[in-house]
């Protein structure tokens, strides 16, 4: 994973190395020509702002090594999550929050959790942005032991639900690779989700997306609770499917 | 003025590309991917392919052949920011099946001109 992460990094900060250089070479070709040189120098600096989330993700995968996890109330960082967004939606999107289990408490650095909610709501935000939407964000307790009923919950679900444009079958299987991205209009750097599973994965837990396209998006993470080990997946999707 | 289509899948990449060459009066087509590429692809026009490899939908590897086969004197020029493979043996990829060209990003706009240029000539 880190050899795919570093090679991923890589090519994007190179592609937008080539973009600032190209601009700065066409800027300076452009002297005299005020309208030029403007464009040229707004196009450097959003090359230079994409280079800029590229660092932050970084940032995020690193924390979990450079800050020790604590035991933090997921409920509270999602409710904190979720007013940082209402602010950021545009008015013909609608964000609603479903928070089942107020108390449940997980091992992670807070910060990253909370960048980590921003980041797939964010691609739910922009899914919906031209037609607009509802983005349904719950929180809720699960068993993933053995897949069998009335166990003690030992698991976090977080689930991001869209209405947006979706994704084809394609799209989707591709979403973890480190050069496939849809989001290349918004500037966005192509390593976000393999980032987000990077991260959910030190955390012991999974991601799961289902998709179709041009009805909407559901990202779930799993995330094991205190106390608990890693989340056993195919135990989670036997139980469910 | 020669026709060169750029396949590129980064937008602020592929304007800049644009921007270059028609500063120096060539006539250019963009596509955001390979299958945009072959799609937008006429031989009549376009005389110069700039083709990234590493794409979403139709890599420039295939870009390369499926051009090739629409018209075989068509020149190619691969650009790389690197992968999976390495920058170097994506690019040495590129070489072997026919590209006349190899660029490790990052190059400069004018590199890419002059190189355009020479192959044309």
């Amino acid at each position: 994973m880190a050899y795919a992460i570093a090679g991923g990094i890589a090519h994007d900060l190179n592609t937008i190395l080539t973009a600032i250089y190209g601009y700065s070479e066409l800027a300076q070709e452009s002297a005299g020509d005020a309208a030029a040189t403007e464009k040229y120098l707004e196009r450097i600096i959003g090359a230079a702002d994409r280079a800029r989330s590229l660092t932050a993700q970084l940032i995020d995968l690193s924390r979990g090594a450079l800050q020790p996890p604590q035991r933090v109330n997921v409920g509270e960082i999602l409710a904190d999550a979720v007013r940082f967004l209402r602010l950021s939606a545009g008015d013909n999107i609608t964000i609603a929050e479903k928070i089942t289990a107020p108390e449940l408490h997980v091992d992670a650095v807070p910060a990253q959790l909370f960048r980590l909610f921003i980041n797939i709501a964010a691609n739910a935000l922009n899914a919906m942005k031209e037609r607009g939407g509802r983005l349904v964000i719950t929180l809720e307790a699960v068993s993933d032991r053995n897949g069998s009923d009335g166990e003690a919950a030992d698991t976090a679900l977080v689930r991001f639900a869209d209405n947006g444009r979706g994704m084809d079958r394609e799209t989707t299987e591709r979403l973890f690779e480190p050069f496939f991205s849809k989001s290349e209009e918004a500037g966005g750097t192509g390593l976000g989700m393999m980032v987000v599973s990077a991260i959910i994965h030190d955390l012991g837990g999974a991601v799961r997306v289902n998709s179709n396209a041009g009805t909407g998006t559901v990202v779930e993470l799993l995330i094991p609770l205190s106390g608990f080990g890693t989340v056993d997946e195919k135990s989670y999707l036997r139980k469910t499917d | 003025m020669a026709g060169v289509l750029i396949v590129e899948d980064d937008a602020d990449l592929r304007e800049m590309l644009r921007d270059a060459l028609e500063k120096r009066k060539f006539t250019v087509i963009t596509a955001a991917n390979g299958r945009e590429a072959l799609a937008r692809f006429r031989p009549s026009v376009v005389d110069l392919v700039v083709t990234d490899l590493l794409m979403p939908e139709e890599d420039g590897l295939m870009v390369i052949m499926k051009i090739r086969e629409l018209k075989p004197s068509v020149k190619m020029i691969a650009i790389s920011g690197g992968g999976k493979a390495g920058p170097g043996s994506y690019l040495l990829m590129a070489s072997t099946l026919g590209a006349d060209h190899v660029f490790s990003k990052p190059f400069l706009p004018s590199e890419l001109v002059q190189k355009v240029r020479e192959i044309l000539a």
